[in-house]
């Protein structure tokens, strides 16, 4: 089981619109998937056109077990349609409503998102979580969790500060990891999200993005009023516009991970 | 997948549902409808094996009565009556005893709790008497005692490692594991109290323990547990196996403990190995959860149910092995085996029995003989006091009978 995070300490960037479609996609490729939608807002909920309750904080708090709390998203939903089915993936997600908020105050500790999900090392090949604009220590237990980050990032100055600020707070948990004998985690990606490549301002700040993190930087995601679209009509872009370029887009998205996941750092 | 691929794993499915009820437990079924196939198996098993753990007051906290091993002596046991109320006083009158037999009134455990002890009581271990005539030997109330003490020591030095497993009732909780454990937090908050501070300056309530609630007992758990810890004596290793023997045919079939004499009757409900065979292709599942290798091994654990009650408790506080409570009763088997002559005068009869007595112990020096050498004082004077109390309980019929 891997175990990634989408985050960044700013809102609107693409965070939910990644995690559904990364999961999403390697679910259509055959792997068993949880996106675990740690965000009180339930975007990654609705997205799918789920019920929030029960929902994340039933599971942590609670200790609701994983049988009550997973949804499975119907294949209709997320996957290609001529392709529903057709492999042995499946997408489950841990709903999420505004109870997820006080999941900080009512942990023990920091191992408690950790402990929860390595019941189900065996049965689930990877587990996403969408986080939450505001950090907290709900976020500290999903850093001792979490194997890997991914950090969606809008082509705008003011958005590379929200990332700035996210960086320092992963390196925050490096050396409490070391302590418990963790691996650090590993920065996957930098996702330049709502790309418009015809703008100079863009194209200057991915250059700037690009010269700060260098490879680690993805290919810019285009801007599309498609995703938008998507999303309201509680679907993947995998299942509503198969054949698009926007699609092609996201299978990229799924590709990158998949090979950066693997790759020795 | 395939429609055939599909198909059989729908069949499979039904296959759960309706082949064999009673081992698809709730949460199998819950998967089942929860429509994801074998990944709902999985989940469901990841659930079944996940137990938060929770601060439970010690005093909500009742010993399970069918628990394999006793942790208390028996002649103490009887007066705690499973009462989490009484642990207290059971533990003032352990303590008393332990003094009156040591002739020590300076006793006091606190010393031991705080590691400032120096004598621990430790050469009863090599026992021998004749090696060692001046020593102190620790009886088996203290070495309990003792060992509970310790644990006692060791879990306010080093904290709990290991919950302990309870189910939970309308009014209390009952004890899955950890009896023991629960005794040590006992005896931590009679002389700590909550707020306690530890020697490494962390502060514990001792009268909240950390325990895994499950949904109820499970006797090969609680096998598997005691196995793993190594921890049960004879008697009850041979409780363990009555609770496996009766969790295989099923407990409908069986007596509650509350119905039965004693305990040991309870226990005793399965020693006849052909009425209560073991189920054909369990013998090994049985093998694994008793530690044991061979079916011969579970046949000597069954026979111990049907050790003279006596020899049973006793058994059980002296931690006596499987092997010495054989012979023990092969010799105690000879002493029974003598009828009581009728219509004799009393004298004539005391005199007889002297004279079977001299018999007995010819014949008991040679079971004796084949005992652990390090053992045979300790038995000797075992089975020597069980003759003594033959020969009184004799002496008393023939009485009431003249
Ligand atoms: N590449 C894109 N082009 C256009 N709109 C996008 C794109 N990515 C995301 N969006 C839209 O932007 C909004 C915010 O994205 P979202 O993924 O919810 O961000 P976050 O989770 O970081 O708050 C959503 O309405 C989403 O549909
Ligand atoms: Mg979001």
């Amino acid at each position: 089981m891997k175990i990634v995070t989408l985050l960044n300490e700013k809102g609107g960037v693409g965070k939910t619109t990644l995690a559904t479609h990364l999961a999403a996609g390697l679910a259509i490729r055959g792997k068993r998937v949880i996106l675990v939608d740690a965000d009180p807002q339930g975007h990654a909920t609705i997205a799918f056109g789920l019920s929030k309750e029960p929902g994340f904080y039933d599971l942590i708090v609670r200790n609701a077990p994983f049988q009550k709390v997973l949804r499975p998203v119907a294949p209709e939903r997320f996957n290609v349609p001529d392709e529903a089915n057709s492999t042995g993936g499946q997408l489950l997600v841990v709903p999420s409503n505004i109870e997820t908020r006080s999941i900080a105050g009512n942990i023990s500790d920091a191992f408690t998102v950790l402990k929860r999900f390595n019941q189900l090392r065996s049965a689930i090949d990877f587990v996403f979580f969408d986080t939450s604009p505001t950090p907290s220590l709900l976020h500290s237990s999903i850093y001792m969790a979490t194997d890997g980050i991914i950090y969606p990032t809008k082509c705008e100055a003011w958005s590379f500060d929200g990332l700035r600020e996210s960086l320092t707070h992963k390196d925050q948990f490096s050396p409490i990891r070391q302590q418990y004998n963790l691996n650090d985690i590993k920065v996957l990606g930098v996702v330049p999200t709502m790309y418009r490549g015809r703008t100079l301002e863009h194209q200057d700040n991915l250059r700037r993005l690009q010269d700060t993190f260098g490879s680690l930087v993805w290919k810019p995601l285009p801007v599309r009023t498609i995703w938008t679209e998507v999303a309201s009509a509680r679907r993947t872009v995998f299942s509503l516009a198969p054949g698009s370029s926007t699609a092609e887009d996201a299978w990229h998205l799924v590709e990158q991970l998949e090979e950066r996941m693997y790759e020795q750092s | 997948m395939s429609s055939r691929e599909r198909r059989r794993k729908i069949q499979d499915e039904e296959n759960l549902l309706f082949a064999n009820p009673n081992t698809l437990d709730p949460k199998t079924a819950d998967a089942i409808g929860f429509g994801l196939g074998e990944l709902g198996l999985e989940i469901a098993a990841a659930d079944n094996e996940f137990q938060p753990i929770e601060a439970v007051s010690i005093h909500e906290i009742h010993p399970n009565s069918i628990q394999p091993r006793y942790s208390i002596p028996h002649d103490l046991a009887d007066i705690f009556a499973f009462n989490p109320k009484n642990v207290v006083d059971i533990f003032e009158r352990w303590i008393i005893e332990v003094q009156l037999e040591k002739g020590q009134k300076d006793y006091d455990i606190l010393n031991y709790l705080l590691g400032t002890a120096t004598d621990r009581g430790e050469r009863a271990e090599t026992d021998d008497r004749d090696t060692a005539p001046a020593a102190h030997v620790a009886s088996s109330k203290e070495l309990a005692l003792m060992k509970l003490i310790d644990l006692a020591a060791s879990i306010r030095r080093d904290g709990l490692s290991n919950p302990i497993s309870l189910v939970q009732h309308d009014s209390h909780y009952e004890i899955e594991t950890g009896e023991r454990r629960w005794l040590a937090y006992h005896i931590l908050y009679w002389k700590f109290g909550d707020g306690d501070k530890r020697p490494d300056g962390s502060v514990v309530n001792w009268s909240r323990i950390p325990a895994r609630i499950v949904t109820q007992v499970d006797v090969w758990r609680q096998a598997s547990e005691n196995n793993a810890r190594d921890n049960l004596n004879a008697i009850s290793r041979a409780r363990q196996l009555a609770l496996l023997l009766m969790d295989l045919h099923g407990w409908h079939n069986f007596s509650k403990l509350d119905r039965c004499d004693n305990e040991q009757a309870f226990y005793a409900q399965v020693a006849d190995g052909s009425a209560w065979r073991i189920p054909r292709g369990q013998g090994e599942r049985l093998l694994n959860a008793m530690g044991l290798s061979d079916a011969g091994q579970l046949r000597q654990y069954r026979a111990l149910l049907r050790l003279p009650g006596e020899l049973w408790r006793k058994g059980d506080d002296e931690d006596l092995s499987e092997g010495e409570l054989r012979k023990m009763r092969a010799a105690l088997d000879s002493v029974t085996r003598v009828t009581l002559p009728k219509g004799k005068r009393k004298k004539d009869t005391i005199t007889r029995l002297a004279a079977d007595a001299t018999q007995w112990r010819n014949r008991l020096r040679k079971e004796i003989n084949s005992v652990d050498v390090n053992r045979r004082p300790k038995i000797r004077k075992l089975i020597e006091a069980e003759i003594r109390q033959l020969l009184r309980l004799m002496a008393d019929i023939d009485e009431s009978d003249s």
